[in-house]
């Protein structure tokens, strides 16, 4: 798991306070990027290396923004001499990029320090608002940290510096186990593959093992019993299937979908919508066509896809067996 | 008249004489062979000396439990005394055991003491080969020479290709001399079977199916090498396989004027091997496939062929694949057999083994083979909390059989398979199979005869009929059963060799063709364009159909 703290150089206690409280709330063994740049970028010709870092720091910035176009900040100082933040050779990557947001060489100050974590900003300090002002060429908007966005901190104040890291660890750690129970979802597991899901988020697999206990108890509790008879081979007969909700919380809006062996389904698969809202519809019922193919067993799949907007439940493909007679 | 007289004990039949009596079927050696000579009610003295009588030569098997038997030596010691009078010399002795055991026989049948002999390594092929000097067999009688350039041939073997090459070559061995022509052998040399089958690795050509130019450059040397060689000793067909060798085969074929054999094996879609694929099937004096879904997807691509590709199914090794009569205790486990990869669809097998364990939670999975997906099926095994799964690597010979033979079901969930030489191997040990409805395998395996067949990527159906067989002990055996049955008559390698043989037969009367075909240069050009992208200069294909000999 990588973070990178955008800072100015000078502000050195600031980054370490940053970087030990990244460390003690999110991960301790997250790889942390200490990006410092030079006080008097906009003022004088700066080193490629610094536009290149700033590139970075507006690829992450622009990553947690909402924005209607790509534009470009012009930083000028009062002595006439101003710079694209982060120029890239005349070189434009969108060909929108003609679009500028102005800023001074104070208000790029204030722009720092700021902390990216897994692609993009989800800290930088309070006002940027004020700094990077719309105007009528650029329409654009900062995404909240819970929507996959950035927190506005007052840097100045250590408490809430601290403050801010907790509510980025407790979003980073949601975001992740509703990865993990969609990817179980999605690749029909019993339990995440955390060594692709590493690979995938780009953290580390202690990280995700961390909170394996989190995604364990997140696992969907619903109860899958066979009412009907045993079936006859052949036969086009129906199946009944009762779901009981078992979690402590009801569920809401469960989607159930059935699946079974290739013709032996006479809809395949079956998906109804099932809602758990009260203790009274705790059990309910689905029915299945099933004309078996072999005997003495018909195995079906049964997936559960809980509502998205619901809180973090994992679901994975629940095996029933059908008796099935000569 | 039989070739052989075959004497020995019983204990020794299972280890010793069976896989004889195999060797010497696909060798066309006859023998005289108690088993399948006496029938109910036949006085055994008078045929077992009208067997020796009506035999050229007696084989004596002198084992431990030989020693300890008296009638093995009686007839044992009628030879002898046939021999004594006759001054003639039939007896060819076969010693099995520890060196020191041997050496102990030795010295209790003082009257063979300085007779040559031979000691049993478990390689029938060393007894077949001895034989045939013996026997004068067609040694001299067909003076036929064919040259199969190949990609793989034992130990180097990664496929069915490998297999069909090795076993192919080795019955073809006993009735005309075979050339392997194979690239560099590395620090394990390419095995002797046989004196009449010769592989021959290039040293200096090194290949790798993940570097499709190494084997431009392969082609480029094998060409040359057959060429230089064809001055002494001209092959009268060259034999390909797959689109990794076919280009030396062209050259040879234009340059020397000899006839093209091309047999697909597995056909190849990314654009280079494509390419040259395609050009060795237009060039082809014949081509030959090994199943009727493959022989589809040929016609599919509409080439101009010269003649109608031939279907010739492969065979299955009977001597190391033999049934076996003893099940396992309880529901044992399910086999796969085969490389980790996509097209081998093991994740549907793991998934299918979820349903498979809510009835008959103590049946186990063992996966045999290697491959780019090992990691992630070892993963998805542990995600789908999945216990008794075990991947064993790589296994051959008879440690494969063995796992085979101990199995309860093979399971050959495959996606894409033009054959399914697994699925055989698994029915000759007598072990019924669940195998995906796709290419080989539909016409390997009789839906409901020898096994089930589920649709291919369907882990329910994979489950449906593996949880069927798995219930039910006595459809397992008499699946068994009849799928040994089967094999033994229909996947001989000898069968095999013998049709390729006519096929050969059929080219060597008929004078080559010498004009370039529709398409060719077609294929050439894009073939060199497309080495040119990969940073190789496939010069052979500047003048593939240059003229060098006459017809």
């Amino acid at each position: 798991m990588k973070a990178e703290i955008f800072y100015l150089k000078g502000d050195e206690d600031r980054r370490k306070h940053i970087e030990r409280t990244l460390r003690r709330e999110v991960f301790d063994h997250i790889d942390v990027d200490h990006v410092a740049i030079q006080n008097d970028y906009g003022t004088v010709n700066a080193p490629t290396e610094v536009d290149k870092i700033l590139r970075v720091y507006l690829d992450r910035l622009r990553a947690s923004m909402i924005r209607v176009t790509d534009f470009r900040i012009v930083i000028s100082d009062s002595s006439g001499y101003w710079c694209y933040m982060g120029y890239e050779g005349g070189r434009s990557r969108d060909p929108e990029v003609g679009k500028f947001i102005r800023i001074s060489y104070k208000g790029f100050c204030s722009l720092f320090p700021a902390v990216a974590i897994m692609d993009r900003m989800v800290m930088a300090p309070q006002g940027i608002h004020e700094i990077l002002k719309a105007s009528s060429e650029v329409s654009w908007m900062l995404r909240p940290l819970d929507l996959h966005g950035l927190s506005l901190v007052n840097f100045e104040q250590r408490d809430f510096i601290e403050d801010e890291i907790r509510k980025v660890a407790s979003q980073m750690r949601n975001e992740t186990t509703k990865l993990c129970a969609r990817y179980v979802q999605a690749r029909r597991l019993q339990s995440p593959d955390f060594d692709e899901l590493s690979i995938l988020l780009g953290v580390d697999e202690a990280y995700l093992r961390m909170h394996q206990s989190h995604i364990k108890a997140s696992r969907i509790k619903l109860n899958t019993k066979v009412l009907s008879e045993p079936l006859r081979i052949g036969k086009l007969s129906t199946v009944v299937l009762q779901i009981t909700d078992e979690s402590e919380n009801m569920l809401g809006r469960v989607r159930v979908q059935v699946r079974g062996p290739k013709g032996a389904l006479v809809r395949d698969p079956v998906a109804e919508i099932l809602h758990f809202t009260n203790d009274d519809m705790r059990s309910q019922q689905i029915q299945i066509g099933v004309r078996p193919l072999a005997v003495p067993y018909c195995p079906l799949e049964v997936l559960f896809v809980p509502d998205p907007a619901s809180e973090v439940h994992i679901s994975y493909p629940v095996p029933v067996i059908l008796d099935v007679l000569s | 008249m039989k070739d052989i007289f075959i004497c020995h004990a019983s204990e020794d039949k299972n280890t010793v004489v069976r896989p004889l009596i195999d060797a010497f079927n696909r060798a066309n050696i006859t023998y005289w062979y108690d088993e399948a000579e006496i029938k109910w009610g036949e006085s055994i003295t008078e045929r077992v000396n009208h067997g020796l009588r009506e035999s050229q030569f007696c084989l004596v098997i002198i084992s431990a439990a030989f020693m300890g038997k008296p009638w093995p030596k009686r007839e044992f010691f009628a030879v002898l005394n046939d021999e004594a009078a006759s001054a003639g010399n039939t007896l060819l002795p076969i010693f099995v055991g520890t060196p020191e055991e041997q050496q102990q026989f030795r010295g209790e049948l003082a009257m063979i003491n300085d007779m040559s002999y031979l000691g049993w390594e478990d390689d029938p092929a060393a007894v077949v080969a001895a034989l045939r000097v013996r026997l004068g067999h067609d040694v001299a009688a067909n003076t036929m020479r064919v040259c199969h350039v190949s990609s793989e041939y034992p130990p180097h073997v990664f496929g069915g290709l490998g297999v069909h090459v090795e076993h192919l070559t080795r019955a073809l061995g006993a009735h005309l001399d075979v050339e392997v022509m194979l690239p560099s052998a590395g620090n394990q040399e390419y095995w002797d079977f046989d004196s009449r089958v010769q592989p021959n690795g290039m040293a200096r050509v090194e290949t790798s199916y993940a570097n499709p130019t190494s084997w431009l450059a392969f082609a480029e040397f094998a060409s040359r090498e057959i060429i230089r060689r064809a001055k002494e000793s001209r092959p009268d067909v060259i034999h390909c396989h797959d689109w990794v060798t076919v280009l030396a085969g062209i050259k040879c074929r234009w340059e020397l004027g000899i006839p093209l054999v091309m047999h697909l094996h597995l056909p190849n879609y990314s654009t280079l091997c494509a390419s040259v694929e395609n050009l060795g099937l237009v060039c082809a004096d014949r081509v030959t496939v090994n199943s009727k879904a493959m022989l589809e997807e040929l016609e599919g691509r509409r080439l101009p062929l010269r003649h109608p590709p031939v279907i010739i199914k492969n065979g299955v090794d009977q001597v190391v694949f033999r049934p076996c009569d003893d099940w396992p205790d309880g529901d044992g486990y399910l086999l796969f057999v085969g490389r980790l990869v996509e097209q081998k669809g093991v994740e549907y097998l793991l998934r299918a083994y979820q349903y498979v364990r809510v009835k008959f939670p103590n049946v186990g999975l063992k996966i045999v083979g290697n491959g780019g997906l090992s990691d992630f099926l070892r993963r998805l095994a542990t995600n789908l909390e999945l216990s008794n799964v075990e991947f064993i690597g790589w296994k051959s010979g008879r440690e494969l059989a063995e796992l085979y033979q101990r199995a309860s079901i093979v399971v050959v969930p495959s996606i894409y398979e033009p054959f399914g030489m697994t699925a055989l191997e698994g029915l000759a040990c007598g072990r019924p199979v669940v195998a995906s409805r796709e290419g080989g395998l539909r016409e390997i395996i009789r839906h409901g005869k020898y096994g089930f067949l589920a649709e291919p990527m369907d882990e329910l159906g994979l489950a449906q009929w593996i949880i069927t067989l798995l219930a039910d002990p006595d459809l397992r055996k008499r699946m068994g059963e009849a799928s040994r049955e089967y094999v033994q008559k229909d996947y001989l390698w000898s069968d095999v060799a013998g049709k390729f043989l006519q096929l050969y037969d059929e080219l060597k009367e008929k004078p080559v063709d010498l004009t370039v075909p529709d398409k060719a240069q077609e294929f050439i050009d894009q073939t060199w364009n497309l080495a040119q992208e990969m940073g190789f200069r496939p010069l052979l294909l500047s003048n593939m159909f240059d003229q060098g000999g006459s017809s």
